[in-house]
């Protein structure tokens, strides 16, 4: 301000006061007044501005250097992404199981190629490199170093090991181009809840291709995907189904571990199976998801289905029962019983020697439009809803008759996934609670989404029932010490390309449950058209091959899933686990 | 007056330019090291990346099922195995309230807990080369002589507290 108000100073001995007769001294010192006076007020405007620019410039500068300190890391990240992104994103997130065991993820892959013209010692370099990769040949390498070429591939996709040695080696001339690869360190462990990659890492199958977005996202790099698998037990469903496979010689087969309170899925294994590293070499059969992908008609698995329907509709009770001693003729069906006992069998021991007559009367009582109505309440008459692309719609009968229901009863006429029969089984024996199925990994402690489907009472019966099963009925062999196995064997004959049913095709399921006192998981085991040996003397029902590797897996999982072994035999187990099925069958001979 | 002002503007504008440079220098120094440490943080997480691939490869189950089958004498863990630590008995051997029995009769134990819980495998194991990882079910251990009375029901405790620890024959110094 100093500065511009110099001119005015002088100006005071000029006042008319001092000199008489100047009155046009006055009229000129008023006009210049005036103009100093408009040139001052303008300039008090312009550095009225200039103030206000620079004090918001100073005011941004205390905002952000003292106000807001903690923002420094922004133009870190910045600098961060701008020159990391090229050397060490991740193009995709890798994929853990529930215990943070890695499934799938990104590495970088160096890929060797030489400049010849740069190579001094073709000859030397060759039988260096010939030792540390031992898969090329010393001279073909010699060959591809002394062409005119600026630019040769030696090998693609080098191990970080080979790079190493490559590296030491110390031979002008050799480059590496370095790339991003998928790499599936568990080989074909899960395959068919990962899916796999294309070359260009984009998920064309599994879980790899409905959480393609999530898996891309640059800004989680680092944050894995958890997935609700357990290798641990992954392993040991697919060794155990494996063997089971093979010991049968069956085409096929497929195991489910599912926690039936939060819907988790343990494991999921569909063989046969492929290695994601190479889908490309993989059959159309091994690429095929059983689990969720199939539908198939689940045979006498379904009377869990059955029973629990006609107890919580409540058209019987635990004690009563239906005569089963003649075959049911209806329209061009014969409804025979598989182990016939051919007299008046209890609920419970129609569930136990699971007879098709019994159930077929039973759902008959309670009616189509019910059981339409319970069929979609557990979820089986609608695609099932789970974390894969490759999920199978059920085949539900158009025409729901009296036939239907008769069929459906004991598992024939309504194809569904795998999938779907466990949790609904898990619904069943949970305490009524139907918790869709999911492949990711629920946050411990949340209370899992689900709604009550039947009876907590009618879940309590049926855990009776399963129980009865493995103890005395048609699943024995999935018995194991210790642990309270409950189940239901199902072994339908698979439809064959006439349309008819092919006595000699069967495909075997046993869905089981533990603890029976306390339930906890789901086991179920698929074997697809298995053959009869020696051993089971020819036989090859669910109850000599599914329902034995249910057991071996339940004897091998308890123990890393925490589950505490109990006396089976002890007052108190039996006594919570009692059925009183043998006195009413008394009590009704008694009668006849 | 004017001029002193000049001046000290000048001074200052020369005070601040170089403060302004040594401050921008400062910066692209530290921006230099930002993107050193910003790389070889990048180096180590793909080196850290390729491990944890290489660790999840050499751990997987079937690898390592096939070792443990081919080289471990162990089987898998049966029910009878595993019993809860209040299913485990109280010791009964000492002399003081019946001085001069014979070591007491076994606890009555659930019929889980009574069978044999060392594996034929795990038992052939010298015992004294091994005392740490030998596991001696409390149950199934002879009665130690009486010549080791416990004075008080802290040593009683803290005698079956070892032995679950399975510390094993060794047991407390008393």
């Amino acid at each position: 301000m100093a500065l511009f108000r110099r001119q005015p100073k002088p100006k005071p001995p000029c006042t008319p006061a001092d000199i008489p007769g100047a009155p046009t001294m006055v009229r000129l010192e008023g006009a210049a007044k005036q103009a100093l006076e408009v040139s001052r007020g303008r300039l008090v405007i312009g550095i009225g501005l200039f103030s206000l620019a620079f004090l918001l410039v100073a005011g941004r500068l205390v905002e952000l250097t003292v106000l807001r300190g903690a923002t420094e890391p922004v133009i870190a990240r910045g600098i961060d992404s701008e020159l990391v992104a090229k050397t060490s994103l991740m193009e995709r997130q890798p994929i853990v199981d529930r215990n943070g065991n890695i499934l799938a993820t990104n590495l970088k892959i160096a890929s060797l190629y030489a400049d010849p013209r740069k190579v001094l010692n073709a000859q030397h370099a060759a039988t260096q490199l010939a030792q540390v990769l031992p898969e090329l040949s010393a001279g073909e390498i010699q060959a591809k170093l002394n062409s005119e070429k600026s630019f040769v591939w030696l090998k693609r996709g080098l191990t970080p090991r080979e790079q190493y040695e490559v590296n030491r080696l110390g031979i002008p001339g050799l480059y590496f181009h370095s790339e991003q690869r998928r790499v599936y360190p568990q080989g074909p462990l899960a395959v068919h809840v990962l899916g796999y990659t294309d070359i260009d890492g984009k998920g064309i199958s599994g879980i790899e291709q409905y959480f393609d977005e999530q898996l891309r996202d640059p800004s989680r790099t680092g944050d894995p995907l958890e997935l609700s698998i357990d290798i641990r037990v992954q392993h040991i469903v697919r060794d155990e189904i494996a063997k089971a496979v093979e010991f049968f010689n069956a085409i096929g087969g497929g195991g489910i571990v599912l926690d039936i309170h939060t819907g988790e899925v343990l494991s999921l294994v569909s063989l046969p199976d492929f290695d994601p590293a190479a889908p490309g070499t993989a059959t159309k059969e091994s690429l095929f998801n059983r689990i969720t992908l199939g539908v198939y008609e689940m045979g006498s698995t379904m009377k869990t289905l059955n029973t629990a329907m006609a107890l919580d509709y409540g058209t019987v009770k635990l004690s009563s029962g239906y005569d089963a001693s003649h075959p049911i003729q209806i329209s061009r069906f014969r409804i025979r019983d598989d182990h016939p006992k051919n007299r008046w069998l209890s609920v419970p021991e129609i569930f136990m020697y699971s007879s098709n007559i019994g159930s077929a009367k039973m759902a008959v009582d309670v009616g189509p439009e019910r059981q339409r109505e319970f069929m979609m309440r557990m979820g089986m008459l609608t695609k099932p809803t789970i974390e894969l692309p490759e999920v199978g719609a059920p085949l539900v009968p158009r025409n729901w008759k009296t036939v239907e229901t008769m069929t459906i009863s004991f598992g024939h006429g309504l194809s569904v996934t795998p999938l779907q029969l466990a949790t609904a089984t898990a619904a069943i024996i949970n305490g009524g609670v139907l918790h869709p199925p999911t492949l990711i990994k629920r946050p411990p402690g949340l209370p899992a989404p689900g709604r009550q489907v039947i009876r907590r009472e009618v879940s309590d019966i049926m855990r009776k029932l399963m129980l009865l099963v493995v103890e005395d009925g048609t699943g024995k062999k999935a018995g194991v010490d210790g642990y309270l196995v409950g189940g239901k064997t199902g072994s339908s004959e698979k439809v064959n390309d006439r349309g008819g049913y092919n006595r000699k095709a069967n495909f075997n399921t046993f869905v089981a449950g533990f603890p029976m006192h306390n339930p906890r998981y789901i086991v179920q085991v698929m074997i697809d058209e298995p053959k009869g040996n020696k051993s089971t003397f020819g036989f090859a029902t669910a109850g000599w091959t599914a329902a034995p590797a249910a057991g071996r897996i339940i004897s091998r999982i308890a123990p890393l899933l925490g589950v505490p072994p109990v006396d089976e035999n002890s007052p108190a187990i039996r006594q919570a686990m009692y059925v009183p099925y043998v006195q009413t069958q008394e009590k009704k001979l008694a009668s006849q | 007056m004017s001029r002193g002002l000049s001046v000290f503007a000048l001074l200052l504008l020369a005070v601040v330019s170089f403060g302004l440079y040594q401050l921008s220098y400062e910066v692209q120094r530290l921006k230099d090291e930002l993107i050193e440490l910003n790389r070889a943080l990048g180096q180590e997480r793909e080196t850290i990346g390729v491990l944890q691939a290489e660790w999840s490869y050499l751990t997987r189950p079937e690898y390592l099922q096939g070792k443990a089958e081919r080289l471990l004498e162990m089987r898998p863990a049966a029910a009878k195995d595993i019993v809860a630590i209040e299913a485990l008995p109280w010791r009964q051997d000492r002399g003081q309230e019946q001085p001069g029995a014979s070591p007491a009769p076994q606890p009555a134990l659930p019929p889980m807990a009574a069978a044999p819980a060392v594996p034929p495998a795990l038992a052939a194991v010298p015992a004294p080369r091994n005392p740490g990882i030998t596991p001696v079910p409390v149950a199934a251990k002879p009665a130690r002589p009486a010549a080791a009375p416990v004075a008080s029901f802290d040593d009683e405790v803290a005698a079956v507290l070892g032995a679950m620890q399975r510390t094993g024959g060794a047991g407390r110094a008393q």
